[in-house]
């Protein structure tokens, strides 16, 4: 592979050029209720390659690796086409030459783990939810693994193959009574080990416990609160809150953004430290290198309440003048490069939850992520259940709860954070312009925010 | 590669091969920065053996015997099954291939497009265009061992328009997204009159005190709440007993002002083609004909356990909808405006699709609304929430159907007025 690779990187007439081949093997398993509703394998096997010619980047995705060159000429003509529309010179960031080849560091290996063993964990798990209470109707038990065999090559003499893994699972139960739906779940997510999908027995039971509890529960009134977030809600939070707003390929080609989010700019309180990082191991997102073939590392987006850096390609370092993060990632060989997040936390604190809770007179407690979403300004985001905070101490539980906020006055709310710490995996993922789902994950400890709007009830 | 070489005596199987071919056109930030094209093809074998099911998936060009041994390894573990692959039928062509527009050349996307970014720059400088425009020509071929063998070929043309200014930390931003079989089904000047439109009612932020309000959705946004619908009419959510309407068939479950049809084989709609990925002849039905429960979305294995036929709703996770059709009303968007004394519109919203479909509560962010007040459009409104409940409202809340329609994606609807919506709105002195 690496001769036909550099081969063809060498014919070509680009000022920059790259390719990539991906060999992925996927088993998918899933349940709805009693039944089994998917068994599936699947072979994605396919390649890219991609130009820049003065102000244009061409790019083609195929299934076959035969008549390589004619593809090449083709991404170059589509790259010319857009410097004849408009001239100019797109610069990149300066990368390391890299030759490599990196194993994935395999904890438990899926691939040694045999289909039927597979079935048989997530039948059980599907079992003990389903006869933990009669009104515990149904399920939904999702678990996945992919082995890929990442190829690269640039004309800039860099060859890199690394082995990559990609592990996630949701073990999900469905109350009924009546009119009333009530859902909590199990997730978990790796990027090396399938241990991770292991010991969840009495974690599924206390799930379905609680999607019973919350049929009783009132959807939550509309309105402004004080609200803690648990590290998932607050994982999602930051996600959609402030790491969106962080890639920078949406960044350097606006004025207006551009200075809204100069280094020094202050987003939230002294206390708040917000990093992606692609070397997470064992979390969904992290890999040894990106998909221009940089090194991935660690890169503090916010430290003590002030931007101090974005998620950069080669592109968009080069336009901000800086070092590119190893953030461009694509979710296959279907689509090129753009700027991602990996594994984005908020480190931990100096508070704990009691206080916390002892702090608020009437506000609410958001536990649990089902998924957010931002336009980057505004942004969304769903709890699995809720409970209310009164007079200090934790009250009724609610159910519904969606919150949402503004990236640029949000952060500014947080007043608390605490000194637990997790960094969350499930089978989700993060989606980006037509790129979803891309492996993604997030850590945070509990934290409060003050003046969240939150839908519901009149 | 034949279904047959790859199944053994005793084996029933099924063999769905796509091909696609797509050319992208991409203008960021007023400026064309990408071209992307892009060929697949994917084989997909479901194979029944002692009555279970295998489902495998390749796109490794050298490679088909892997197909078979997958298919069968995950049936020897497989779901039981007890549908049968349909045989023959006869079928209907609906025109989904457009033939001069396949011929197109990659200047014809960009020109337009291009055109797209100086006018709206012209109307404003500081108005930031984001353009894409997709070009797809799909090969599906399809056969099984009952004997069925079909072919389509689809053309689509998907367009996303959109149009953002920022000052200061306020950021308006408006878009739509279009998708089409036939290229002279895309109006670009509506389009851009309907996105500067947006621009130029959203120019001005206005307070709004939180409260239940009657509210206009417009067709985009009407498409945002109907997804629990989507989801209590699928046959797993009956089959598994979590649809509030199981057993409702014939049963008044929404507004006698609503009718919801599953258009299959419409012309030039962007979800028909002649039968879905299992063989079953497409159609058009009611789902909901003037609020009543009519039919489900079926696919084969969910009719079964119903005791029905599959209506051809087969697709790769199970039962889907083909275009959806909300008929329409008689009021005119101008009209809803002008009737309310104080209201809210909604163009746009963010995050409504996560939540709980079963109970049919849908919360979003308004991303772009506007205050009504005396029969007008005064401003924007920001940092708010709606909240209703999409069964309950559709009941008992509508108050005005639109007249016309728009398509958003493969669904044709018309702006809906609901009375009591909740809104939930960052309060004033913050």
């Amino acid at each position: 592979m690496q001769k036909k690779l550099q081969n063809l990187m060498s014919l070509s007439k680009a000022d920059y050029c790259d390719i990539r081949v991906e060999d992925t093997e996927i088993t998918n398993i899933s349940y709805r209720g009693r039944e089994l509703e998917k068994m599936e394998r699947k072979i994605q096997f396919g390649g890219c390659i991609r130009t820049l010619i003065g102000s244009g980047w061409g790019f083609i995705s195929f299934n076959s690796l035969d008549n390589l060159e004619e593809k090449l000429r083709q991404a170059e003509d589509q790259a010319r086409t857009i410097n004849r529309v408009k001239k100019g010179q797109v610069q990149l960031a300066p990368a390391p030459v890299i030759i490599a080849e990196e194993k994935n560091d395999w904890g438990e290996d899926p691939r040694q783990i045999s289909l039927k063993e597979k079935l048989e964990l997530m039948q059980h798990y599907n079992n003990l939810i389903l006869n933990t209470d009669s009104r515990v109707n149904s399920s939904r038990i999702v678990y996945f693994d992919h082995h890929t065999d990442w190829f690269f090559a640039s004309s800039s003499g860099t060859y890199i193959y690394q082995e990559k893994g990609d592990i996630g699972g949701n073990l999900g139960a469905w109350a009924s009574a009546g009119q009333e739906r009530t859902y909590d779940a199990v997730t978990f997510g790796s990027n090396n080990d399938f241990s991770v999908a292991r010991g969840h027995d009495e974690q599924v039971v206390a799930a379905a416990r609680r999607a019973v509890e919350q049929l009783q529960a009132p959807t939550v009134r509309g309105g402004q609160y004080p609200v803690i977030l648990d590290p998932e809600m607050a994982g999602l939070f930051v996600h959609e809150a402030f790491g969106h707003l962080s890639e920078a390929d949406e960044i350097f080609d606006d004025k207006n953004l551009l200075q809204l989010m100069q280094p020094g700019t202050r987003y939230g309180p002294s206390f708040l430290n917000i990093y992606d990082s692609g070397r997470e191991w064992g979390n969904r997102g992290a890999s040894h290198y990106d998909d221009e073939g940089l090194p991935t590392q660690k890169t503090y987006l916010i430290q003590n309440g002030e931007v101090v850096g974005h998620l950069h390609s080669r592109e968009s370092a080069a336009r901000m003048e800086t070092e590119p993060t190893g953030s461009a990632r694509a979710m296959d060989y279907r689509f090129p490069p753009i700027c991602r997040m990996r594994t984005t936390c908020i480190e931990p604190g100096l508070d704990t939850l009691e206080d916390m809770i002892s702090g608020i007179d009437y506000g609410l407690y958001a536990i649990g992520g089902l998924g957010g979403e931002t336009n980057g300004e505004l942004f969304t985001f769903t709890a699995t259940r809720g409970q209310m905070i009164r007079n200090g101490k934790l009250a009724e539980q609610v159910k519904n709860v969606t919150l949402t906020g503004n990236v640029f006055h949000t952060l500014n709310n947080i007043d608390s954070i605490g000194q637990d710490f997790a960094i969350l995996n499930n089978a989700g993922g993060c989606g980006k312009f037509e790129q979803s789902p891309l492996p993604t994950s997030e850590g945070s400890p509990h934290i409060r925010v003050q003046n969240v709007i939150v839908g519901g009830e009149g | 590669m034949s279904l047959k070489k790859l199944l053994k005596p005793g084996e029933e199987g099924e063999l769905l091969q796509k091909k696609s071919r797509q050319v992208t056109v991409n203008f960021q930030n007023n400026r064309l920065k990408k071209i992307n094209s892009g060929e697949q093809k994917r084989e997909i074998l479901r194979l029944i053996t002692g009555g279970q099911l295998g489902l495998a998936e390749n796109t490794r060009p050298d490679s088909h015997g892997d197909l078979g041994r997958m298919a069968r390894e995950t049936a020897l573990m497989g779901p039981r099954v007890d549908f049968a692959f349909p045989g023959p039928a006869p079928l209907e062509q609906p025109q989904v291939w457009d033939k001069q527009g396949a011929e197109m050349k990659l200047e014809d996307l960009i020109d337009p497009a291009r055109d797209f970014v100086e006018k709206t720059s012209s109307y404003h400088s500081d108005l930031q265009a984001t353009v894409q425009v997709n070009k797809v020509e799909k090969q599906v071929h399809l056969e099984n061992s009952s004997g069925f063998k079909g072919e389509y070929f689809k053309s689509s043309f998907e367009v996303l328009l959109g149009v953002r200014l920022i000052e200061g930390q306020n950021m308006l931003e408006t878009y739509s997204f279009l998708e089409h079989t036939h290229w002279d089904s895309i109006n670009w000047e509506l389009e851009i009159e309907d996105l500067l439109q947006k621009i130029d009612w959203g120019r001005q932020n206005v307070n709004l005190s939180p409260g239940n309000y009657p509210v206009i959705m417009t067709p985009a946004t009407v498409g945002d709440i109907l997804w629990p619908l989507e989801e209590c009419l699928n046959g797993k959510a009956i089959t598994r007993g979590l649809s509030p309407w199981q057993d409702q068939l014939g049963e008044q479950a929404i507004s006698p002002q609503l009718t919801l049809i599953n258009a299959g084989t419409l012309d030039r709609g962007a979800a028909s083609k002649p039968f879905d990925r299992e063989g079953t002849p497409c159609s058009s039905f009611p789902l909901l004909e003037n609020g009543v429960l009519k039919n489900y979305i079926l696919d084969l294995e969910t009719a079964e356990k119903l005791g029905e036929k599959s209506n051809g709703c087969g697709g790769e996770n199970g039962p889907g909808p083909a275009n959806l059709l909300l008929e329409p009303g008689s009021e005119t968007m101008e009209a809803m405006i002008s009737d309310l004394e104080e209201g809210v519109l909604i163009a746009q919203t963010m995050g409504a699709w996560a939540g709980n479909p079963y109970g049919g509560q849908v919360s979003g962010n308004i991303s772009l609304g506007y205050k009504i007040k005396n029969g007008r459009i005064q401003g924007r409104i920001k940092d708010a929430m709606f909240s209703l409940n999409v069964f309950k409202a559709l009941k008992e809340k509508v108050s005005a159907v639109g007249k016309k329609r728009t398509w958003h994606g493969s669904m044709l609807l018309p702006a809906l007025l609901l009375d009591e919506v909740n809104v939930s709105i960052k309060s004033q002195e913050d």
